[in-house]
């Protein structure tokens, strides 16, 4: 939404949430690495 | 039909001006990746670094590097946009709330440029250079460096699966490629009209005696390096239809060309890579003829297509620049899908539904036509492998390229990849049109609505970042879902890449044999534009017909 941005939302548990589907997915990436190299 | 003229003027100088600047930016390219030498600047960034740049990298090394690289770029630019407010040079914006810092991060680390909000309303000059203009450089370059090292494992003669150093790649590809020609454009950009200042938000009075804000900032250097790098974020919520950002036909005539040059010189480089000019040549006459059928397509179809209003009117003219005109919005609707752009200078909802089906169907392809900077490349030599398969298939002989031998554990990798982006993005398409949310945002229903879903996604799995319009998707869940799509359509391709970069780097090459298929004759050249079309799109096929098909045929 165009400029619909609202203020500083310092909820953490979203922050953290969204940390973990970042981490979480490289870490899959990193584990067919892992597959792909035996 | 008074268009037409021009637009094949435009087309042809176009032409020219990429066949004067492929050739050199290739043989450059090539040096870039092969050369031994490492320039003062380049051992000063290693030195900081802490990284050895003789360090040759298995494949597995160098996608985790890729891997950590990319995951650094998205934890840091999440961090600068939601801490915006808190920084300096933020102009007074509001820190982004967590799904749109989320989607913007990964959007720009992985090339994709997906804006999901406004530039000159919710991103100050910080976010904008440090965090955004730095992304639009190292992804381009990540891009790079992955064609790079395919073309390595190509010419490479049992190198026990090391395909080069991704961290030198990266770093050359800015300092020597990026940079140079980014600088020399933003001038260019400059000159030619594009805004380049620090000013803070002007007020100005109206002709009514209204008052309207205008919005300054970074723009012609932002604008060089975003099509430059195939990165496509606008500074400006309408892109290159703003006239900052791309004010008169010559920008974007330069903008266009620019978008174009560094995918088209990548292929010239990989047959200096692999030591045969005429393999390049190949891969490059595929990637011109299956974009020069889209140009023409998408001229067509806004000129001359259906509907009565282009009938009548000479062409298509909602939700274009009168100063582009029709064929300037085509040709650059075209270039911005067949490369991974995602730049626009017209409103894409408002193509006619033939001309919006082929440019969904460019992305769909996977971004080949001449495709992404370095992920062109790399697809496309995906399908050359695929083409080489069927045929050996078809002659009962081994199949090979390039004297690498297609085996078992390689047909999977492709296999993979092929499958891979299909599978993100129809999931994607099925999730957004099942959930309530998906659908919350749509301005239209019917074949056209599912159009705006379907390009959206499209978009984001295929990392281009242009959108359709007529869906609003500032929302957790589409913030959340386009995320995802772009983060795995662009690392799950990249892994198997690398994978099978890695699995031809350990091969000695075979000689070729009175069996082997030439891969740099015209009939090769049909057979992977024809498996490019077969294979890619027919896959989209039933959900192209649900949408712009059944809309043109309305």
């Amino acid at each position: 939404m165009p400029g619909a941005a609202p203020g500083l939302d310092l909820t953490l548990v979203t922050d953290v949430l969204y940390l973990l589907i970042t981490v979480a997915s490289f870490a899959l990436l990193a584990l067919l690495v892992g597959v792909l190299d035996k | 039909m008074s268009e037409l003229l021009p637009a094949l003027g435009q087309i042809l100088l176009l032409v020219l001006l990429l066949v004067a600047a492929v050739p050199p930016l290739g043989r450059h390219l090539a040096h870039t990746y092969s050369s031994p030498a490492h320039w003062r600047v380049e051992r000063g960034t290693y030195r900081v670094l802490r990284l050895d740049p003789d360090a040759d990298q298995t494949w597995r090394v160098y996608a985790l590097s890729v891997l950590g690289f990319s995951l650094v770029g998205i934890v840091a630019l999440y961090a600068l946009g939601r801490l915006q407010e808190l920084l300096p040079l933020s102009l007074g914006r509001a820190g982004l709330p967590a799904d749109g810092a989320w989607n913007t991060a990964v959007s720009f680390v992985t090339n994709t440029n997906w804006q999901w909000y406004s530039g000159e309303v919710a991103l100050g000059h910080l976010m904008q250079m440090s965090g955004l203009t730095v992304q639009n450089f190292v992804s381009a370059a990540t891009g790079m460096a992955v064609a790079a090292a395919l073309a390595r494992g190509l010419a490479r003669s049992r190198a026990e699966g090391r395909v080069g150093n991704f961290f030198v790649d990266l770093v050359r590809g800015v300092v020597r490629v990026l940079l140079p020609i980014a600088a020399v454009s933003a001038v260019l950009m400059a000159l030619a009209g594009v805004v380049q200042n620090f000013l803070a938000p002007v007020a100005m009075r109206t002709l009514d005696g209204g008052t309207q804000m205008l919005t300054g900032g970074p723009v012609a250097s932002q604008e060089a390096i975003k099509q430059l790098g195939t990165n496509g974020g606008g500074f400006f919520n309408v892109n290159s239809a703003h006239p900052f950002e791309n004010p008169t036909p010559l920008t974007n005539l330069l903008a266009i060309f620019l978008l174009l040059l560094i995918p088209f010189a990548m292929a010239w480089a990989f047959g200096h890579l692999v030591g045969d000019r005429r393999q390049g040549a190949a891969v490059l006459a595929v990637m011109a003829v299956l974009l020069l059928v889209g140009v023409g397509l998408l001229t067509w179809a806004e000129m001359a297509g259906p509907g009565t209003a282009p009938q009548l009117a000479g062409g298509a003219l909602e939700g274009k620049e009168t100063r582009f005109g029709t064929a300037g919005s085509a040709l650059f609707a075209a270039a911005t899908t067949g490369t991974s752009t995602g730049a626009v200078n017209a409103m894409h909802d408002s193509l006619t539904a033939p001309g919006g089906g082929v440019a969904m169907l460019l992305m769909q392809l996977g971004e080949i036509a001449p495709g992404g900077v370095g992920s062109g490349l790399y697809g496309m030599l995906v399908l050359a492998v695929v083409t080489v398969f069927l045929c050996g298939l078809m002659v009962g002989r081994t199949p090979e390229y390039l004297g690498k031998k297609i085996g078992q554990r390689e047909i999977v990798l492709v296999a993979g990849y092929v499958l891979a982006t299909p599978l993100v993005l129809l999931t994607g398409v099925a999730v957004a049109v099942t959930a309530p949310a998906g659908l919350a945002g749509l301005q239209e229903t019917g074949p056209h609505g599912l159009s705006e879903i379907v390009y959206a996604v499209t978009s984001a799995s295929n990392n281009n970042g242009s959108a359709f319009g007529g869906l609003t998707t500032g929302t957790p869940f589409w913030n959340t879902l386009l995320g995802l799509c772009m983060l795995l359509g662009r690392f799950l391709p990249i892994v198997l890449v690398l994978a099978l970069a890695g699995r031809f780097a350990t091969q000695q090459p075979a000689p070729p044999g009175a069996g082997t298929l030439p891969t740099h004759r015209p009939l090769f050249v049909v057979l992977l534009a024809g498996v490019a079309l077969v294979l890619v799109g027919l896959t989209y096929v039933p959900v192209l017909t649900l949408g712009p098909i059944v809309e043109s045929l309305a």
